[in-house]
């Protein structure tokens, strides 16, 4: 059998864009101010909820966008310090206690914003970490970014943004696996990957 | 942007400024008859190469104001393999050791050849690994030839204006060692020519993105409308300082008017204000 590979599969027609998988994603993994590893974008334009058309013909179309956890993570290659890495099962991870903070690995990603630099010491609105326990807290001089939840993961459960999703968009597992639910998805529907030209690889598929 | 890459950008001109002065005044020796080996064009190349040792040392530190951990920088040659950052830190520290033993020798009244040429290496190969860092990004006026230019058209600008201002100081700027500064400005001049053509054409090519698809819209290479504005005058602003600086150079170094220490100081202040104001704009096309 083939090695487990994470993949993440997101059903656009499906997105309802109500931001619940970000605002899960930003309290599970306890994100600092500011700080969206996942963020919902309309084909409006970059502002949040920015419908696309001509007026009175507005329509909003949903894109979720985080880490792409690529094949060939232009990031990792280009990190100096051994700090962004991969794991044997495909997830691009982030090392806080070796990272120089450099951002070269922001510079490298060809997507927008998936990446956050902690330039300060991360600061909360409340006064305690409401996120999951297990969650590695961030650094000050560090980047940050999507790490598909391996602490959740690594304990059998789905990551925070596909477990929430009320629309039942996001589908998560091992596409190696025959009997994965995602393996099944990608086969029987049309699917794309964002920047497919960049040949990195992307392991978050976007059902069309 | 500019402000949090303010030590990067000052990086970017202080190593390519200690690898023009280095490599210009060690071809000169090279170059220079025996018989012309004057005082005064002695000093003038010995004091070259020398302040290149403390620019690049400058550089580096400078460069280290520029990480979010600068205690963790001994990490930056960990991917040799892959990272052109790592490459550039490898060749940037090899640069400057072979310059201190080079130095070293050269205060024992030592000639070495092979440390001369290989520093002139490590100065050039550290510069590409600069440019490359961002050519391999992919980004719109980043991926082109104009970041080679940009980069290691600094090595030529910066280097000839600085030794046609070490030489002006030691009146070192008569007979062939004032011819090969005359060609070192002409090439600077060639530099600032070819930056022209390149930006005339990238000025053209960049565009915003008005219309969104699923591409454009996760793209990090996305540019809008005031980014491109600001990355044009930054642009401008430094080439017309670079331009007026190396030609003002040129003229008074052929004519032999205003040969005087304060006028080239001016004008290497110039030319370096340029430079500066290029590489900020280079780094406004940057991500946020």
């Amino acid at each position: 059998m083939a090695e487990k590979r994470y993949v993440m599969v997101v059903d656009i027609k499906r997105c309802i864009g109500c931001h619940t998988c970000a605002i899960a994603c930003k309290s599970g993994n306890n994100l600092p101010n500011e700080v969206w590893w996942n963020r919902v974008l309309t084909f409006g334009g970059k502002d949040m909820d920015t419908p696309h058309g001509k007026f009175p013909n507005l329509q909003k179309q949903y894109l979720t966008l985080a880490c792409q956890h690529c094949e060939n993570p232009a990031c990792v290659k280009a990190c100096p310090a051994e700090a962004t890495y991969k794991r044997e099962d495909g997830v691009v991870m982030q090392d806080y206690d070796k990272c120089l903070g450099c951002r070269l690995c922001i510079m490298a990603c060809p997507y927008d914003s998936v990446r956050t630099y902690n330039e300060d010491n991360p600061e909360y609105y409340m006064d305690f970490p409401i996120g999951d326990a297990m969650v590695e807290p961030q650094q000050k001089g560090t980047v940050s970014k999507c790490n598909f939840c391996v602490d959740r993961i690594d304990n059998g459960l789905l990551p925070n943004c596909v477990d929430v999703c009320p629309a039942k968009a996001r589908f998560f597992g091992d596409v190696e696996d025959p009997e994965s639910e995602v393996y099944k998805l990608l086969k029987s529907n049309k699917h794309t990957q964002l920047l497919a030209d960049k040949r990195t690889k992307p392991s978050v598929y976007f059902l069309i | 942007m500019i402000r949090k890459e303010l030590s990067l950008i000052v990086n970017s001109i202080l190593v390519p400024l200690a690898a023009g002065l280095f490599i210009f005044l060690a071809v000169f020796r090279l170059i220079l008859p025996d018989g012309t080996d004057s005082a005064p064009v002695k000093y003038f190349t010995g004091t070259g190469m020398a302040l290149s040792g403390p620019v690049i040392l400058l550089g580096i530190i400078v460069s280290l104001f520029h990480l979010g951990n600068p205690f963790r920088a001994y990490r930056s040659v960990k991917k040799i393999d892959t990272s052109w950052l790592s490459r550039e830190v490898f060749f940037t520290g090899a640069f400057f050791g072979l310059w201190l033993l080079y130095y070293i020798l050269e205060s024992a009244g030592i000639v070495n050849s092979y440390v001369i040429c290989l520093t002139i290496m490590a100065g050039f190969l550290s510069i590409v690994s600069m440019a490359n860092i961002y050519h391999s990004t992919g980004k719109p006026g980043w991926s082109g030839f104009n970041t080679y230019t940009g980069f290691l058209g600094s090595i030529i600008i910066l280097g000839s204006v600085a030794v046609a201002s070490i030489a002006v100081f030691y009146r070192a700027f008569s007979g062939e060692a004032g011819n090969l500064i005359f060609i070192s400005l002409l090439m600077a001049l060639f530099v600032t020519a070819l930056r022209f053509i390149q930006q005339s054409f990238l000025f053209a090519k960049l565009k915003p993105d008005d219309e969104w698809n699923m591409d454009s819209l996760v793209s990090g290479s996305s540019l809008n409308e005031a980014t491109i504005s600001r990355y044009k005058i930054f642009m401008i602003a430094g080439w017309l300082l670079s331009f007026t600086g190396i030609v003002f150079s040129l003229l008074f170094f052929k004519s032999g008017v205003l040969v005087l220490n304060e006028v080239f100081a001016v004008l290497f202040a110039v030319v370096l204000a340029g430079e500066f104001l290029e590489r900020c704009g280079f780094y406004i096309l940057g991500p946020e």
